[in-house]
């Protein structure tokens, strides 16, 4: 068993020592669809999905952030700005210090190779047109291994490293059940040797026997190839277990950071609350009290005015949730909340 | 003859056949379900929990189909009863919730034309007996009744503005809320049983705990049983009074859920308790359950779960095990409570 | 390691990729044999495609010169044929049968050329417009509704009259819309395929966009293509007879099916056979055509799908 306070001294050692190893300032992601020009003369303005909308963070080398919220916060959507697979609409990410806004065709070769990803759904992150050799090796191929044999021995490697028996090389996607497909995807990741790696809800589509499977993988690449991972998902249990830090976000913003026990023991915004007392555990407590969430959630397009959550909050400050927005406020030690009962 | 069962189910046998072979989707269960109770089949995908509440409706698609069993509902076998029966008691008196609103909703019609559909099916109306009334004759009171017959429904089930909602088209409301107005479908005719086919998958944390407490409290204040179908042992545990742990296509283990997730007694269980991550104050490390789901076509072992299984012993392999109660209502089919091996 | 193990390990490498090649067509044929209509369709057409490669040897006579005394000579099985001439003669007394044969290289060469370069055309514009979106997208595809608005043969007909006649210009005025087919296709998936996370692992592993175009999607794409191509094939084949019918194809004494039906008119009612025999090779091979492009549709998409 692993301590909880010893990783997070580690991770303060860490976060002190150096700068952090990816730094968020600021970023917006807006989705704009253009209405036809008949539409502008009539009055209607443009569509604007603010996906994410100014959102700060900083990972640092060696720690698992985990980002948790529901659908149409925004985690998907940042965990690709970060990748600059997404351009962001404003604010900048540094990556080991650098400004990765401004990167040439090779700098951003470059930070490929230190940034992976890993997607969600197991079915359609693999091109089915591609056997398993064809899928490690093109990421070998752009990190510079350029011998054809050399990049065999590396795919038989990578495929023992993620279990799996180099019997598989010719097979296509379809011929592998979703925890097999993920664990390619992981082996690809790591073809390019990454320093950072972004898990987007990777266990979100799998059987619960499997996601063990998976956690437990990923778990064990940190620890032998010195990973630092941005753990994106919605299910607050996976998060817990495998995070240093948490962070939650709702409508495109973060609105609590914490160390994980810190976040799960003594949540502050009231969403983070809502959403810990949601999750169904096993331990069914007896007259366990459920706060249920009024409403739906606000769609990205209109976010309310002030606090975006003042609509479906249970412990409203007052007229001032309504009017301005809270800004990130450090509480505790490394403990931020976004919420006026604390600003 | 015990007849405080609402529905009794033994032998039921499902299969799909296929170019590779049979698969046995679902192989001789028996289960039961009381009047009142909230009961949880709980496994993993391709399991047959699925299998099982659609041969219960006799809605298996093709080419699958039952071909052994007895479904006994209020007495009656339903796998014997004919087709206009079965229709009959779809909606009315069983009724079925699905997975993902989405695509159970009807895209071109209005949400309430939807909830309206299956009062109109079954002629059932507040106020009105099971009369047939003719078309031409339903300007008026018939009409009328129905339609406040559904707004009174989108209110129970926690639908914001029912008159506008009635009018909306599903694309308009949001996963829960239509979630929702699947509810009202299924409630609307006042069943004897809810079937809910994992009704709460597709939808976030949040919204997941409303519609949860939304079931909860409605199955409260109705005598109508359900069946909840789900992945997530913390959803059976919250809300089903008993549980019901399938595996390739066979019930593995059932029983109260405090007893089997307390107690688990059947690896499998003990197994899947072991693979989930709880927010407890030390992290306690999870173990996955080695191997994967096996190929349903060809079950090489007498118990499915043996290639997987920490405690199998090639006593296992000897004979299949039927389901045998360890305790009062905890039934396990494993080799480890075999009486004939404990004795000897 | 040796120069020589290194070698032949290289060599293994290679063998390994061959196979699962080899093994991808096999199961590929094998499927086509098991589909009784793709295969009769495929095997007809194997048959045309080898008499008009070797027309020169297998025709009995040649197409080009007649004698005018066996002019409008029956058919073999009629009272007054012959079996020299199984299928008759024309009007000029050219052996029909070895007539048809030649008109299949026509048919078969059109066929092929002109849907060659319209998939090569739209494939590639299609590509570009669906990938990069933008201005080239909006201008390529409101070209291509215009050009859709058209009839396909009142267009081609259209274009014959201002270029002319003959081979290079059919083959032109066919491809001129022939393209807009394909293209709106491969944007179509392009489109959709676009959003799928392969591709976006494919940016994230530091692939150029035209390398994430050629090798990533278009192999998912490739198979509708094939399957429209096919079907397409037969199409062109028979707006060729049409426009040779009219005269404004294939100029004789080139044999080509369309102008030897169009010569047959005016016998229909005395040598029934000037017209019908040539209608019904193309028949055959169109429908023939049509088998196999439909067998693959059926063969190559459920493939695709996940078990």
């Amino acid at each position: 068993m692993i301590s909880r306070t010893e990783v997070s001294a580690q991770a303060r050692e860490s976060r002190g020592r150096n700068g952090p190893l990816v730094e968020v300032q600021e970023v917006k992601k807006h989705f704009i669809r253009q209405v036809s020009p008949l539409a502008k003369a009539c009055g209607k303005k443009n569509i604007v999905l603010k996906a994410v909308d100014g959102v700060s963070l900083k990972i640092s080398k060696g720690e698992t952030l985990g980002l948790v919220g529901e659908s149409g916060c925004g985690k998907t959507t940042l965990g690709r700005v970060i990748l600059k697979l997404y351009e962001p609409t404003d604010g900048r990410i540094l990556f080991e210090g650098e400004d990765i806004g401004g990167y040439s065709a090779t700098e951003l070769l470059r930070f490929r190779r230190k940034a992976q990803i890993i997607f969600q759904n197991p079915y359609a992150s693999l091109n089915p047109r591609k056997t398993v050799r064809e899928i490690i090796s093109v990421p070998l191929r752009n990190r510079g291994v350029k011998d054809p044999l050399k990049r065999e021995e590396e795919t038989i490697k990578l495929l023992g490293e993620v279990g799996l028996s180099d019997r598989y090389i010719n097979n296509y996607p379809h011929q592998f059940s979703g925890g097999q497909r993920q664990r390619i995807s992981v082996a690809r990741a790591l073809a390019m040797q990454p320093e950072f790696v972004v898990a987007d809800e990777p266990v979100s589509s799998l059987d619960v026997s499997i996601q063990a499977q998976i956690i437990n993988l990923l778990d064990a690449l940190q620890g032998r190839h010195k990973l630092t991972y941005l753990f994106i998902a919605h299910d607050l249990s996976v998060v817990f277990y495998v995070s240093d830090r948490v962070a939650v976000m709702y409508l495109g913003e973060i609105v609590e950071v914490a160390e994980t026990m810190e976040l799960f023991d003594n949540p502050l915004h009231p969403y983070t609350k809502a959403l810990l007392s949601a999750v169904p555990t096993v331990e069914a407590k007896e007259g366990k009290k459920r706060i249920i969430l009024e409403g739906t959630v606000p769609t990205p397009i209109d976010p309310p005015r002030g606090c975006r959550f003042h609509t479906r909050c249970f412990m409203k400050k007052g007229k001032v949730c309504e009017t301005e927005a809270p800004r990130l406020t450090l509480v505790d030690d490394d403990h931020l909340v976004r919420c006026h009962l604390f600003s | 003859m015990n007849n405080d069962y609402l529905l009794k189910v033994t032998g039921l046998t499902t299969i799909f056949p296929t170019r590779r072979g049979v698969v046995k989707a679902v192989d001789h269960i028996h289960f039961n379900v009381n009047k009142d109770e909230i009961v949880g089949f709980v496994g993993e995908s391709g399991c047959g929990k699925s299998v099982t509440m659609l041969s219960i409706l006799r809605l298996v698609p093709y080419p699958g189909k039952t071909i052994d069993g007895e479904i006994l509902f209020d007495g009656e076998d339903l796998l014997k009863r004919s087709l206009p029966d079965m229709r009959r008691i779809r909606g009315k008196e069983i009724a079925m919730i699905f997975q993902d609103p989405m695509t159970t909703l009807n895209p071109v019609f209005k949400v309430g034309e939807q909830v309206r559909e299956s009062l109109r099916i079954h002629k059932i109306v507040a106020g009105v007996s099971e009369k047939a009334v003719p078309w031409y004759r339903r300007h008026g009171s018939g009409k009328k009744a129905e339609r406040l017959r559904v707004l009174e429904l989108l209110e129970e089930v926690g639908l914001p503005a029912p008159e506008e909602n009635y009018r909306q088209y599903p694309h308009e409301l949001s996963g829960g809320m239509q979630q929702r107005a699947l509810i009202a479908i299924g409630l609307s005719c006042k069943p004897k049983l809810l079937l809910a086919d994992e009704p709460t998958t597709a939808l976030d944390v949040t919204i997941q705990a409303q519609i949860l407490d939304l079931l909860e409290r409605t199955m409260r204040g109705r005598d109508t049983s359900l069946i909840l179908v789900t992945h997530d042992l913390g959803v059976a545990s919250e809300f089903c009074q008993r549980i019901i742990v399938m595996y390739a296509g066979r019930i593995v283990e059932m029983g109260p859920t405090v007893d089997v997730l307390k107690a688990p007694k059947h690896p499998y269980t003990t197994g899947l308790l072991k693979s989930i991550p709880r927010i407890t104050k030390e992290k306690v490390k999870i173990k996955s359950i080695r191997g994967t789901v096996p190929d349903l076509i060809n079950l090489p072992h007498k118990c499915a779960f043996y290639p997987r299984c920490e405690k199998g012993s090639p006593a296992c392999e000897e004979r299949e095990m039927e389901l045998v109660e360890v305790e009062k209502g905890h039934w396990v089919r494993c080799m480890l409570y075999d009486e004939r091996t404990e004795r000897s | 390691m040796s120069n020589q193990v290194q070698e032949r390990k290289v060599i293994d490498l290679y063998k390994t990729k061959l196979d699962i090649l080899v093994k991808d067509l096999t199961s590929f044929l094998r499927e086509l044999i098991a589909h009784r209509t793709a295969f009769l369709g495929a095997m007809i057409i194997l048959i045309y495609i080898l008499a008009a490669l070797l027309a020169p040897w297998i025709a009995p006579h040649t197409p080009f010169q007649g004698r005018l005394r066996l002019r409008l000579l029956p058919p073999a099985w009629e009272s007054g044929g012959s079996t020299l001439h199984l299928l008759g003669c024309d009007e000029l007394g050219r052996d029909l049968l070895s007539r048809i044969i030649y008109g299949a290289r026509v048919s078969l060469l059109v066929g092929v050329l002109a849907v060659g370069i319209s998939v090569f055309v739209g494939v590639a514009l299609g590509s570009i417009a669906g990938y990069y979106r933008g201005w080239f997208d909006q201008v390529l595809s409101r070209f291509a509704d215009l050009l859709l608005s058209f009839p396909y043969l009142i267009f081609a007909i259209f274009i014959m009259a201002i270029v002319g006649p003959g081979f290079a210009n059919l083959i032109f005025a066919l491809t001129l819309k022939g393209w807009v087919e394909f293209f709106r296709l491969v944007r179509g998936e392009m489109l959709s395929e676009k959003t799928k996370e392969y591709v976006d692992a494919a940016k994230a592993t530091g692939r150029k966009d035209f390398a994430i175009i050629a090798s990533e999607i278009l192999p998912n794409i490739i198979h509708s293509v094939i399957v429209l191509a096919t079907l397409r094939m037969g199409w062109m084949i028979i707006m060729e007879a049409s426009l040779s019918f009219l005269g404004l194809g294939i100029q004789p004494p080139t044999p080509a099916w369309g102008s030897m039906i169009n010569a047959g008119r005016a016998y229909m009612l005395s040598a029934w056979w000037l017209s019908t025999l040539p209608g019904v090779a193309m028949l055959a091979l169109v429908l023939s055509i049509n088998l196999l492009g439909e067998g693959l549709r059926d063969i190559l998409d459920p493939r695709l799908k996940i078990d």
